[in-house]
């Protein structure tokens, strides 16, 4: 079965981040495929590489990079979402005149229709952190 | 229309958080690639569909003026539960026309007719 899943909560506010997380990875061992994981509204703030996770806490960032590159899920940023809270890509930081490139590689920016290709695309699409 | 249909259910009051704007954007985004989309009002998301909304004197945006420009993105199917009205002492005549009210039974119809459903 394909999955997609959405996150819409930020990394430390809440629990979600870590079930989508966890999700994802039974996704990928039962044998489905998992196609996206889109961040929106708040859940950006995952491919914010500037934020500096406590040293005895997860690393989820570096979770969700290994996880999309073991398996090659798409791991994308809603543009917009991403834009308003500082998350941004080199091509944004440029547009916005900003001094900083603040995402991570491994997460892309796109728009939301991403995440409306994903409805379409999979079987399954499961939200964490509303 | 076809393609798979998208039931985008709001269930939070208008202001104060941004979620429900999240939900307004992608409705317009699941329109603008031609999937049918219906929106649902539940809960504390009532609020959302009273018409009298001066957003302006807390700085943001009104929810009243982004529902009344929905239909010319052909986002069109508006829905209300009638429970969650009922619980916040409102009526369906004191909210904007165009959504429809539906009950219990009816709303369960609805989720099960959709293809998907997200709640913001």
């Amino acid at each position: 079965m394909k999955f997609s899943i959405l996150v819409l909560s930020s990394p430390g506010a809440s629990q979600s981040g870590d079930s989508a997380l966890a999700f994802a990875r039974a996704v990928v061992e039962a044998g489905h495929e998992l196609y996206r994981v889109f961040f929106y509204h708040e859940g950006v703030q995952h491919g914010d590489s500037l934020a500096v996770p406590a040293q005895d806490e997860l690393d989820r960032q570096s979770a969700w990079a290994a996880l999309s590159e073991q398996h090659g899920a798409d791991l994308v940023l809603c543009i917009a979402s991403a834009v308003r809270r500082g998350v941004l890509d080199g091509g944004e930081a440029e547009r916005h005149e900003r001094s900083a490139v603040s995402a991570h590689p491994a997460f892309e920016l796109s728009g939301l229709g991403q995440l409306v290709d994903a409805h379409i695309n999979s079987d399954r699409l499961v939200t964490f952190g509303r | 229309m076809s393609g798979k249909s998208l039931l985008l259910v709001f269930r939070r009051a208008p202001y104060g958080r941004s979620l429900s704007r999240a939900g307004y954007d992608l409705a317009l985004a699941a329109a603008a690639f031609e999937q049918p989309v219906s929106l649902l009002f539940m809960d504390d998301g009532v609020w959302q569909l009273l018409p009298e909304q001066h957003a302006d004197q807390i700085n943001t945006k009104s929810v009243a003026s982004t529902l009344a420009s929905l239909p010319l993105y052909d986002v069109e199917n508006l829905y209300v539960d009638m429970q969650s009205l009922d619980a916040r002492g409102l009526a369906p005549v004191e909210l904007r026309k165009e959504v429809v009210p539906l009950d219990a039974t009816a709303v369960q119809a609805l989720m099960h007719e959709h293809h998907q459903v997200l709640v913001f």
